[in-house]
């Protein structure tokens, strides 16, 4: 959503880089002397202030409700669900200072902290999970996102008020004892408990204020910070939470949080000294950056991938896996990464990212040839499928108007063009027409991409399911569904790693999407700020994480 | 003069019904609903959600719904900002849209009247010319070069100001956002009151004043200038109402919480109620505004009356 990115800006910034710059200092230097002097005089040296941009304003943060990266930032600075992770994305313990896991990996055991504290500084109990996730799947909560609980026992039930909420598998055996009862041995379970959704709220906040309980001044959390003020699409604050159990080693006392859309006004305030750490860095603006700002930019893979879904219910991709075949293998996917991209992507030749865990990634038997040569293959594909120079294949490629959409969409149609004689119209749409358009199977080749969940196969495999609302290619192979069936009832995890090994062979063969790359995150980040990796595959930054250090002004 | 203001504001309402009934239905009638996102939530919650906010009712139900609760001054909840309601969003938002919009078109009133004047008394003078000449770069230069501009050489060269952001309304967050604002208008003030003022001061009535002996300053402020500045009123009123309501660029460029921002995304993501509400705002002030205008007319213009 970048209604109003702003192209006239760019050229500004090359003044930037040139001595324009370092005049103007010298001329404006007494000044600045004074107005440094000045802040130190009205700050108060001693709290830690951090300035974090927000890609958007969050939708809501409630846990339960919220949708979209902006939401979860916020949501997992206030809350702590049972488990936490570590800066390298590792599960730690949360409000769950330990657990046990049965040997049929059917019920988890978790032993609550006795120092776990709300805002209020009432403790957290095991009843707050029970209530919690009750609410979750409540149908008047209306969350978004109840499929999280759906490993747990009767929860598709209740969620659908076959059963009532009593019967879900979700026990708080003392206060400090909370145990969960799986439907089947969910391998992701535990790394799914990182999720927003199955984050505690407190009870009685809700009946207090209802929906409204979000708002500073009501909202009881019990994370590390506490919402101090919040101005839609201005600025949100968050305190530190004395009552957090690890209070003592919070180091960042008060957390701004500013959304912006536009990556070009999120670099003018970081460059103005008003932000410490960006959500974004504007990619027409990368190189530039990277030179003027050196390590200030930060790269890291992100569990995530672009790729086209083709409509295998419409022709000429209906059951012509030839033609399919030969679409993919006709592009240069060092060339997007490397000339169009820039951001340290990977080329991507299959359904998951190299970085995920719990499944080794397959890729298409044919990614060890050379370009040569698979252009050559695709080539035949493309004439054994019917089509030649007189009679061309004619697709249309529809994407939501964005600059790097359109960019990448007429690098693959030329290189479609050249390599097969493909005629390849381009179409964008509107946000919201085009998910309407990709939902109801309105196009031939449509954009998609997907970011993990949580750091497991199933978050990506899972999307070509039968039945998956985002199988939007209407790949259906009851082969496929049971396999990731078997993975899931079995305990076993060289067994699962099998079956999910078979079931991304089962899916590239039939080339129901096209793969390009790996995405990766950005960020600039001042050099005083310190804590931050990058290394957590989900790029989930706890502010809690993170300490400023070396500030001179 | 009081009939008149009740017979304006008597119009107004069915002006307002008319406008409200037509965005009610035009929105919805934009391809895509506000729950649709990149990813495609299960039919039956999808429903679920629709339902806590009555949008799976007949659209003669939702309007009917929609009106009873407007009329208690309920402007309903938000979609797109769900922990908050509209009434929520427009108390935030435009006592901050008004600070910005007031302050800037003062600063236009004033500067751009007095710089008009100056032109038109020194017509013809190299003065005037580069009046001219600036007042229309601030026409021309549309703001989203102007204001990258002053961040660029104020903020981030200069450090005197911040790029962007609002802490209450301090003044260093103001004064570029004021001034990238009140350009375009202030440019038009003065080209306006230049033109109309040279021609008022072509007429026989300023001769007579010359005449008499009053002063070059007495027969511009007391003679020639309110005349001339009737042209300038009939375009305040919509301008004052655009500035406060529409500063959509600027608010985005400046990081300012105002209503511009929740106007285009209320637009985009399908924020039924809040597109319509600020409608509604919208056009209750624009209303207001050109009724102070004709106020003001008559006040200005002796041969006026209504």
């Amino acid at each position: 959503m970048k209604p109003l990115t702003l192209k006239a800006t760019n050229t500004l910034y090359y003044w930037q880089l040139s001595s324009l710059n370092c005049v103007t200092m010298k001329i404006s230097s007494p000044i600045y002397v004074i107005t440094l002097l000045f802040i130190l005089l009205i700050t108060d040296a001693t709290a830690a202030v951090l300035n974090r941009a927000n890609s958007a304003e969050p939708e809501t943060i409630d846990p339960h409700k919220s949708i979209g990266v902006p939401d979860g930032n916020i949501v997992r600075d206030l809350f702590e669900g049972l488990v936490g992770e570590d800066s390298n994305g590792n599960v730690t313990p949360g409000v769950a200072k330990d657990w046990t896991i049965s040997k049929d990996g059917l019920v988890y055991t978790f032993t609550l902290r006795e120092d776990a504290k709300w805002s209020n500084g009432e403790p957290v109990s095991a009843k707050d999970f029970v209530y919690s996730m009750r609410r979750v799947l409540a149908p008047q909560t209306a969350a978004p996102y109840t499929n999280f609980l759906f490993p747990i026992k009767n929860a598709q039930q209740v969620a659908k008020k076959e059963l009532p909420p009593e019967q879900l598998g979700v026990v708080a055996v003392d206060p400090h004892t909370l145990k969960i009862t799986l439907e089947k041995p969910t391998p992701y379970f535990l790394e799914s408990l990182v999720h927003v959704t199955t984050f505690p709220v407190n009870e009685k906040n809700i009946t207090d204020w209802q929906s409204g309980f979000t708002q500073p001044g009501r909202l009881i959390s019990n994370g590390a910070y506490t919402l101090k003020k919040w101005v839609v699409n201005g600025q949100m604050t968050l305190e530190k939470n004395p009552h957090y159990w690890n209070a003592a080693n919070v180091k960042i006392d008060t957390v701004n949080y500013f959304p912006i859309t536009d990556a070009m006004a999120m670099v003018r305030m970081y460059q103005a000294g008003q932000l410490d750490f960006t959500a974004s860095v504007p990619t027409n603006q990368f190189k530039e950056l990277q030179k003027e700002l050196g390590d200030q930019v930060k790269i890291n893979p992100y569990l995530g991938n672009y790729f086209y879904s083709l409509n295998l219910d419409k022709p000429p991709l209906k059951d012509n896996i030839k033609l399919r075949q030969a679409l993919s293998m006709a592009v240069d996917r060092e060339a997007i990464t490397q000339h169009l991209l820039g951001q340290q992507q990977k080329p991507l030749y299959g359904l998951l990212p190299s970085i995920i865990k719990g499944a080794t990634p397959v890729t298409y038997s044919w990614d060890n040839l050379s370009t040569a040569e698979r252009a050559a293959e695709a080539k035949k594909l493309y004439a054994e499928a019917g089509y030649s120079k007189e009679n061309p294949a004619k697709i249309t490629i529809m994407y939501n108007t964005t600059d790097e959409h359109k960019k990448l969409a007429l690098a693959i149609s030329s290189m479609w063009k050249q390599a097969l004689g493909v005629v390849t119209t381009i179409e964008n749409q509107e946000w919201k027409v085009f998910l309407g358009s990709r939902r109801q199977g309105d196009f031939i080749i449509a954009r998609n991409g997907w970011i993990a969940d949580y750091n497991y196969p199933t978050t990506f495999l899972e999307l070509f399911t039968c039945d998956s609302p985002q199988n939007y290619s209407k790949f259906c192979d009851k082969q496929f569904d049971q396999l990731l069936d078997n993975a899931a009832d079995t305990p076993d995890d060289a067994q699962r790693r099998k079956f999910y090994n078979e079931a991304q062979t089962l899916l590239l063969e039939n080339y129901p999407f096209i793969p390009f790359y790996e995405l990766t995150e950005y960020h600039l980040v001042k050099p005083y700020v310190k804590g931050y990796t990058g290394k957590n595959p989900l790029q989930h930054t706890y502010s809690k994480n993170l300490w400023i250090e070396g500030k001179t002004s | 003069m009081g009939s008149f203001i009740i017979k304006r504001l008597l119009v107004a309402i069915p002006t307002l019904w008319l406008l409200i009934t037509i965005c009610f239905f035009l929105v919805r009638l934009a391809p895509g609903g506000p729950f649709d996102g990149e990813r495609t939530l299960d039919p039956a919650i999808q429903q679920q959600i629709l339902a806590t906010y009555d949008l799976d009712k007949p659209l003669w139900q939702q309007y009917i719904h929609y009106f009873s609760d407007l009329l208690k001054g309920d402007l309903g909840p938000s979609f797109k900002y769900r922990d908050y309601t509209v009434n929520d969003l427009i108390a935030q938002g435009f006592p901050i849209s008004l600070q910005l919009g007031l302050t800037a078109i003062s600063v236009a009133i004033v500067f751009g009247i007095m710089i008009g004047t100056l032109a038109a008394w020194r017509r013809n003078s190299a003065l005037d010319s580069f009046i001219m000449m600036t007042t229309m770069l601030g026409i021309a230069i549309p703001n989203f070069v102007k204001a990258p501009l002053f961040i660029f050489l104020f903020a981030i060269i200069l450090h005197w100001l911040p790029a962007g952001g609002w802490q209450e309304g301090q003044w260093k967050d103001m004064v570029l956002p004021v001034i990238a604002l009140a350009l375009p208008p202030l440019a038009v003030i003065a080209r306006l009151t230049r033109s109309n003022l040279i021609e008022v001061l072509h007429s026989p009535f300023i001769r007579t004043a010359k005449a008499k002996g009053l002063s070059t300053m007495t027969v511009l402020t007391r003679h020639a200038l309110r005349p001339a500045l009737l042209p300038v009123l009939s375009y305040l009123g919509p301008a004052i109402a655009g500035i406060i309501t529409g500063a959509v660029i600027v608010e985005h460029i400046f990081q300012i919480p105002g209503l511009g921002t929740f106007l285009v995304t209320g637009a985009i993501n399908r924020d039924y109620t809040t597109v319509l509400g600020l409608v509604i705002l919208l056009g209750t002030v624009m209303i207001l505004c050109n009724l102070i205008v004709d106020i003001l007319y008559a006040w200005l213009d002796p041969t006026i009356r209504y």
